[in-house]
């Protein structure tokens, strides 16, 4: 199977989502689904080779079974289930490489400042994030652990519902909110010295 | 009367609209009451909106790679169990 090349260097924003009886081919595989496969492994893996490398994989097995599907709602739930198992699986292999200690959520401790509040100086309803603003947002997430970022990433930046998250790690629907809820304290710590105004309307 | 911190342990509760109408009600008024908490409420909630906004480009030259990849993946015989 030959994969033609896009038109051009663009990639569309995947968030509107495509028809349910959308067909599946090659083609939009790589223009839909390749962009979410590859950042979602990237936030959950903190790397943009090993990223690179789990999309990879990922998309072969998707173009291999694509005879399967028979629309877009029904390849989607699967698409984030293979993603989020290569990336756990990657990250097991490189930890046991590395002989590096891995995370226990249960025992992580995630501690919300208790320092004064101001308000910020930006609205969620601003259409369009600077550049600066994305690269603070992408290092808050960077730097939490990856059991909290797993959720955080399948849950606020992919906007996953919490029962789909629950089966893809593994974890009751309590565990995931609990998780998502000190994995939003903690973000929300991170950005706040980026957009605090104090003064602002 | 709800404290700050049991205020702030009903945000991920909140912002999923799961608060009962009681817990609700006392939610909303220590908002109200406390300007510390009616900041923090609004500084996660814009947390949570722009996360949902970062960019989903990929990189330059990041989709030619993995079509290339791909291709010479489906190529092999021996497929690599993954």
């Amino acid at each position: 199977m030959t994969v033609t090349p896009p038109p051009t260097q663009e990639t569309p924003d995947l968030r509107p989502g495509l028809a349910p009886d959308t067909p599946v081919t090659p083609e939009l595989v790589f223009r839909e689904y390749a962009p979410r496969i590859y950042h979602i492994a990237r936030r959950m893996l903190g790397n943009d080779a090993d990223a690179e490398d789990v999309t990879q994989d990922v998309l072969v097995q998707v173009i291999r079974k694509l005879d399967t599907f028979r629309g877009d709602s029904q390849i989607t739930t699967w698409l984030h289930r293979v993603t989020v198992n290569a990336a756990l699986a990657y990250r097991q292999k490189r930890a046991n490489r590395q002989k590096r200690e891995t995370h226990d959520a249960d025992t992580d401790t995630l501690e919300a400042s208790d320092g004064p509040v101001s308000r910020w100086n930006v609205g969620p309803d601003e259409p369009v994030l600077a550049a600066e603003q994305t690269a603070v947002i992408e290092d808050a997430i960077g730097h939490l652990p990856p059991p909290f970022r797993d959720v955080y990433v399948l849950a606020d930046v992919e906007g996953l519902p919490n029962q789909e998250i629950a089966d893809m790690l593994g974890l009751s629907v309590p565990a995931v909110k609990s998780r998502l809820h000190r994995a939003r304290l903690r973000m929300r710590d991170a950005l706040a010295p980026h957009f605090e105004g104090g003064l602002a309307p | 009367m709800m404290t700050c911190t049991e205020f702030r342990a009903l945000l991920t509760d909140h912002h999923g609209n799961e608060l009962l109408a009681e817990v609700r009600a006392q939610f909303d008024f220590h908002k109200t009451d406390c300007t510390h908490c009616g900041y923090f409420l609004d500084s996660f909630t814009v947390t949570v909106k722009l996360s949902r906004r970062l960019p989903r480009a990929m990189p330059p030259g990041l989709e030619e790679r993995l079509r290339a990849g791909v291709t010479k993946a489906l190529a092999e015989p021996g497929e690599r169990p993954t």
